[in-house]
């Protein structure tokens, strides 16, 4: 499972743009710390996962892997976002929308070929 | 302004500020209220034409273009119109391109958009202003009306949900 936390978190920094150093720098952590907990095996506490989410602009639970399928509709995620502000809710429908879609269109292109 | 994955939440901050007379409907209004849903398209009911020229103009200022216009229904008339990046340039088209439906539903079976008005959800914003998502109830009777699986399975989530969704969202009503 912290593999996946650890991916998905790469990813979003990739597709933010942001880098490491980034990271570091928005959770008040070492560049040598985050590089770590990107990298190795590596047990997170809650603080961490809640640092690098804000960092991210995204909610906690998006870092979290969904049993390692695709995000379907309300599958695989928790049965309901409580505690989080509603924009943080709209946030994380809106990047969830956009990892289905972006999942849609590989499977269209992966069925077209 | 387009953000990221921030748009929805910007073109609802612009509705508050124009006070406008609409609901956000779908599965925005569903994440709103906890819902742990994927979605990238804003759908909004309106009455009048004056909110729906309000929206559209809106949408407009983002960038969105009108791409599709449409009535249908001879009893309970219902109005599409939805604006979208524009798909003729392809930087705006974009790999998540943004939606807003501005849905017309005046009635239909069990549903009318008075009620619905009179006991709308405000969702204050931080920054000030309001936007307005229907009762729960209200919310169930729109998405039987489709009633797709993923309806289905939105309408079990909302019932499951009711109770504590009706403590925390009391409504204009209370």
């Amino acid at each position: 499972m912290m593999r996946s936390v650890q991916k998905k978190v790469r990813s979003l920094l990739e597709e933010r743009g942001m880098s490491v150093a980034d990271l570091a720098a928005r959770t008040g952590r070492s560049y040598s710390d985050v590089r770590r907990s990107l990298t190795e095996p590596h047990c997170w506490r809650l603080d961490r996962l809640f640092d690098y989410a804000e960092a991210l602009e995204t909610a906690p639970a998006f870092l979290l892997p969904a049993g390692g399928e695709a995000v379907k509709g309300l599958s695989g995620m928790p049965d309901r976002m409580t505690g989080f502000p509603i924009e943080e809710r709209l946030r994380s429908a809106a990047l969830s929308g956009r990892l289905v879609a972006a999942l849609n269109r590989i499977g269209r292109r992966n069925r077209r070929r | 302004m387009t953000g990221e994955g921030l748009f929805s939440f910007e073109f609802l901050r612009a509705m508050a500020e124009k006070e406008v007379e609409a609901l956000l409907i779908g599965r925005q209004a569903m994440a709103v209220y906890g819902a742990p849903t994927a979605t990238n398209d804003l759908d909004v009911l309106v009455v009048s034409k004056k909110a729906e020229r309000i929206l559209g103009e809106l949408a407009e200022s983002f960038g969105l273009v009108k791409v599709l216009e449409e009535e249908r229904g001879m009893v309970w008339k219902r109005r599409q119109v939805r604006y979208t990046d524009d798909p003729e340039i392809p930087s705006a088209a974009g790999v998540w391109p943004r939606v807003v439906d501005i849905l017309t539903i005046p009635r239909m079976r069990g549903f009318a958009f008075e009620t619905a008005w009179r006991r709308r959800v405000p969702i204050k914003l931080e920054t000030g202003g309001a936007f307005f998502v229907p009762h729960i109830d209200d919310l169930i009777v729109l998405k039987r009306r489709r009633n797709s699986d993923r309806d289905k399975e939105d309408i079990a989530w909302l019932k499951r949900h009711r109770r504590e969704i009706v403590e925390e969202f009391p409504g204009v009503g209370g």
